[in-house]
Order: C-alpha cells, then structure tokens, then sequence
C-alpha cells in the first residue's frame, strides 16, 4: 500500500505542478512494460511513458521483462491484477507477444504498443513503431557514402531473436547490397552487447586487417567495436551505429564514430501514453493501429542537438 | 499454415552458421531464400509475399491517376510549401499519421542543369523557373533514397502489412518498377541541358530544403 499511496503523491504532486485539476478519488493505473533499463534506450522511453502519464493525471508502474516472453507474461498479469487501465509496452518478440497483449485484452485493458510491432493487429489498440528499416537505410546510406562505394566492411548484427535485430540488418543490405563494391568480410553477432562487441570486433580486425568500415545494429555494441579499432590504432576505421545514444552522440563530436540513427523514444512513449488517454475517454485513438514513426540521421552536424533520444 | 512454416524458417535460419551467409545480388525474391540472399531470416519472412506483383496490379490504373489528380504544379506548390507547409500538404500531399511528414505529389517541367550519374543513387538537378540554377533533385536510381512513392498512396496503407519489412519490399518495388520501365533506358551522359517533364512526389520534412523527387512519370525532350 505504502508503494501505491507514494505514487499517488507523486501523480498529485505532478499533476498540481502542471496546474491541472485533481479529482479526489484515486488516479487510474497505467502500467509501463520495457526491456531491461541497462539499455538507455529503454529507460529513455520508460521515463518518457511514465512523464506524460503522470502529467496527464495517472499513477503509474513501471516494470521489465529483460526480452524474456515468459517474463512479459507475468509482468502482463500483474498488470492485470493490479487493475491497469492501460498497459504501454515495448514487447519481447513479434509472436511471443500476441498471446500476452491478448491476454490483457481479454481481462479490458488495452495494450499501446511502442517500438517493435507484432504479426497480428487486431490484438493491440496502438503499434506505434520506429520505423527501424527506414532508419537502417538512412544509416547504410550514409555509411555507402563515407565508404565512396567501395571497400570491405564487417557487420555487427543485434541478438538474432529479437525482430529489430533482423529488420536493422535487413534495411542495410537493402542499400549496401546495391552497390558491388562493397564487400562484406565478416558479419557476427554481439548481441547487442557493449563487451561482446569489442571481442568480436578484436578477432575481425585480426582475421581482416584490410577493413575499412564497420555496420552496427545499435549503439551499445558501436561503442565496444569502437573501443576495440582505438585500441588497435584503427580509428581510420568508418564506424556507423544505430540508436542516438548520448555515448555515441559524444564520439561522433569528438570525430570517433561517424554517424548513428536517432529512434525517436522518449516522444514515441508520450504518443502511446496521449493515444491511450484518448481511448479511455473516447473509446477510440483517431489514428490507425500500425503507425510508423520515422528516425533521423545523426551525423556530426546535428549530434549536437541530440539529449537522450529527442533532438533539442 | 503460416505460423508453423515461419517458425520452420527460423530454425532453419537459426541452424545456420554465419560464416555460411553468401551475398546474391538482384534475384528475385521468389527464388532467392532468406539464407542465400545474405540477408537475416526473421519471424517476418513470408515467402508468399510478393510486391512486384501488387505494384504491376496498382501502377497504370491506380497509381498514376491518383497521383495525377493530386498532383500540383511545382510553380504553385513550392511557395506554399515553403510557408504553409500543412496547407500545401492538405492540398496537394498524403500523410498517414500526424506524427509523419507530409509526402508531396507536383507536376514538373524544366531543363536538367546537372546530373550526378558516378553514383549509383544518381540524381538530375532540375530548373523550373529559368533562372539556370536548380529548383529541385530528381531521383534516377537505380539506388533509390526513401520511400516517397509508397508514403504518397491513400489507398494503401501500413496496415495493410504484415509488418514493416513488407511494408518496406513494397516501397523498394516500387521504386524499383519507376527505374525498370522508364528510368534505366535514360541516356545518362546526355542529360545536361534537355527539357524535362515529370510527375514526381517528395517528403516534405524540411520546406526550406531543396525538393528530392522521385519520378512516378518522367519524359525528356527529344535531343535537339
């Protein structure tokens, strides 16, 4: 009780400071499903869902499932049990999702699904998705054009369960592959993983000491790889990531990684919050389910705008 | 059915080494599996899928009459665009969603200034008003940048796909019949200086940057 009575204050207190006014009985419940937060993008979007859920007058809780479905599960039903009105969630695979979102259909609370989509509509009231293909290909452009067309290059692919992981690696051979020039000597997977990265990235530079530009499926795994080619004397090497972390948006300042992707995280959580709000006093969201958000290529000349996955 | 033989592609995919990846270039999807192509077998492959088919279906009696009637005269859209971003966009463009920018549809008569054709994302520059500099960049491919023609159709939607790498094959499809049947036979070192007329869209996400096009319908003067 004392967990709820805190958030309730806090809802209060974050309602009244935005000079809303504030109904005397309790606030409804939304509940904030994420991966793990170690991942600053997930925290990015977890803060964002429950900022402007708070401000729109809703307590709020915020729980991970760490990519694992059987854990999506569980968080779902304690979502239910604890009586959400809405549930935002970044869910653990495309269709392993399905029976949880429906699941909690079942039991009233509608599901606003943000960042990665699932096979089926219907189940879901919103699928807010970053348009991560799009985003792939605004990477492998810029990365086909600091290449000059040509050379050989490697790829670090993302944890091959997780759909992103696909879709990322997908959108850059879409581009890459049209150009013969470019050809790819070694494609490993570091499972999105900042230490994983760096070991792999060490054994390919040893087996491929002629490579001029290396692919990342995110920015965790481009600051390991980057970490490696520094230690190596390879900083020659082209380095593009995907994300708009805040450890890439300072490498690509300092003239160390080239280019990254933003995903627009913190402001595609708010949206699924507003649509939310907006289907539980109106009954309907006014958009279409699937909506793709588009993301945004960061390069040097606009790193600087860039503060925890929003442009300022 | 469909579940059980994604779930059987993803273990085949999964069984895989890496190292066994090969890189096909340009086959078409129908031949070319997942795993040969180079490319990550996902929980989204559907062999069954096929957009070219969907666009030879869509192009002659849906696409380009859309396009036409929605169309408006580069002369008048540009200024508009330029000040009232929404207002040209309800007029002459599409957006699926708000949070999206708007996709343009213009009618373009001009003279090719320059041409950028070392690249394989190769491009012309476009002079509408005679002053001899570029109004806008008109896409030749083969590489295409975006997905304009794809966001500028009403009648189709994302959630019309399974997912967005359907959604994206369709773009690509897209793209790739516009440079097939009308932009490859273009003769590209003799492109400076001739007239062009075009039916093109573009993405309307900066409206002070100079408009990049892709030609839904694109016609030179014949060589003087």
């Amino acid at each position: 009780m004392r967990f709820t009575k805190a958030l309730l204050a806090a809802g209060i207190a974050g309602t009244l400071a935005l000079g809303f006014s504030v109904a005397a009985q309790a606030a409804d419940l939304v509940a904030v499903i994420t991966p793990s937060h170690d991942n600053p993008f997930f925290k990015a979007e977890a803060e964002g869902a429950q900022k402007r859920a708070q401000a729109l007058g809703y307590d709020t809780i915020v729980l991970v499932h760490d990519d694992d479905a059987n854990k999506q599960m569980e968080r779902i039903d304690t979502a239910i049990a604890r009586g959400a009105k809405a549930i935002i969630l970044d869910n653990a695979g495309a269709d392993a999702t399905v029976a949880a979102v429906q699941k909690a259909k079942d039991a009233g609370i509608p599901s606003f699904l943000i960042d990665r989509e699932i096979n089926v509509t219907g189940v879901a009231v919103s699928q807010i998705v970053s348009n991560n293909y799009q985003g792939a290909q605004l990477g492998a452009q810029e990365f086909v054009k600091l290449m000059g067309e040509k050379g050989n290059y490697a790829e670090l692919v993302g944890r091959e369960a997780d759909t992103n992981a696909g879709i990322r690696s997908q959108g850059y051979h879409d581009v890459i592959d049209d150009y013969p020039d470019l050809k790819i000597v070694a494609r490993q997977s570091a499972n999105w993983s900042q230490t994983e990265a760096f070991s792999k990235m060490e054994s390919i530079l040893q087996a491929h000491p002629d490579i001029k530009g290396v692919i990342s499926g995110n920015d965790t795994m481009a600051m390991g790889a980057w970490a490696a080619l520094t230690a190596a004397g390879r900083t020659d090497v082209i380095l593009v990531g995907f994300d708009g972390s805040n450890d890439v948006r300072d490498s690509i300042a300092q003239g160390g990684i080239k280019a990254t992707v933003l995903q627009p995280a913190y402001r595609q959580a708010e949206l699924a919050v507003e649509q939310a709000d907006q289907y539980l006093k109106t009954g309907k969201t006014g958009q279409p389910e699937k909506q793709l958000m588009d993301c945004l290529l960061i390069t040097p000349q606009n790193a600087g705008k860039l503060e925890t996955f929003a442009m300022k | 059915m469909a579940p059980s033989r994604r779930l059987v592609i993803a273990i085949l995919a999964a069984g895989l080494p890496l190292a066994a990846c090969k890189l096909v270039k340009n086959e078409p999807p129908q031949a070319a599996s997942a795993a040969a192509a180079g490319s990550v077998a996902t929980s989204f492959d559907n062999p069954a899928f096929d957009p070219e088919k969907t666009v030879e279906e869509i192009w002659q009696p849906k696409l380009l009459p859309y396009l036409r009637a929605k169309a408006g005269a580069f002369s008048e859209l540009r200024p508009l665009a330029q000040t009232s971003p929404d207002q040209a966009g309800q007029r002459f463009g599409y957006r699926a969603v708000e949070s999206m920018p708007w996709t343009m549809a213009t009618t373009v008569e001009g003279r090719i200034t320059g041409a950028d054709t070392a690249t394989r994302a190769a491009t012309i520059d476009v002079d509408t008003d005679g002053d001899g500099t570029a109004d806008l960049t008109v896409q030749i491919g083969p590489v295409f940048k975006g997905t304009a023609l794809r966001d500028s159709i009403d009648f189709i939607s994302f959630n019309s796909f399974a997912n967005q790498i359907e959604y994206a094959k369709f773009g690509k499809a897209l793209n790739a019949h516009i440079y097939e049947t009308t932009l490859a036979a273009l003769p590209r070192d003799k492109l400076v200086g001739r007239k062009v007329t075009l039916l093109g869209v573009f993405t309307l996400d900066d409206p002070k940057a100079k408009p990049l096009l892709t030609p839904a319908e694109l016609s030179l003067e014949a060589a003087p």
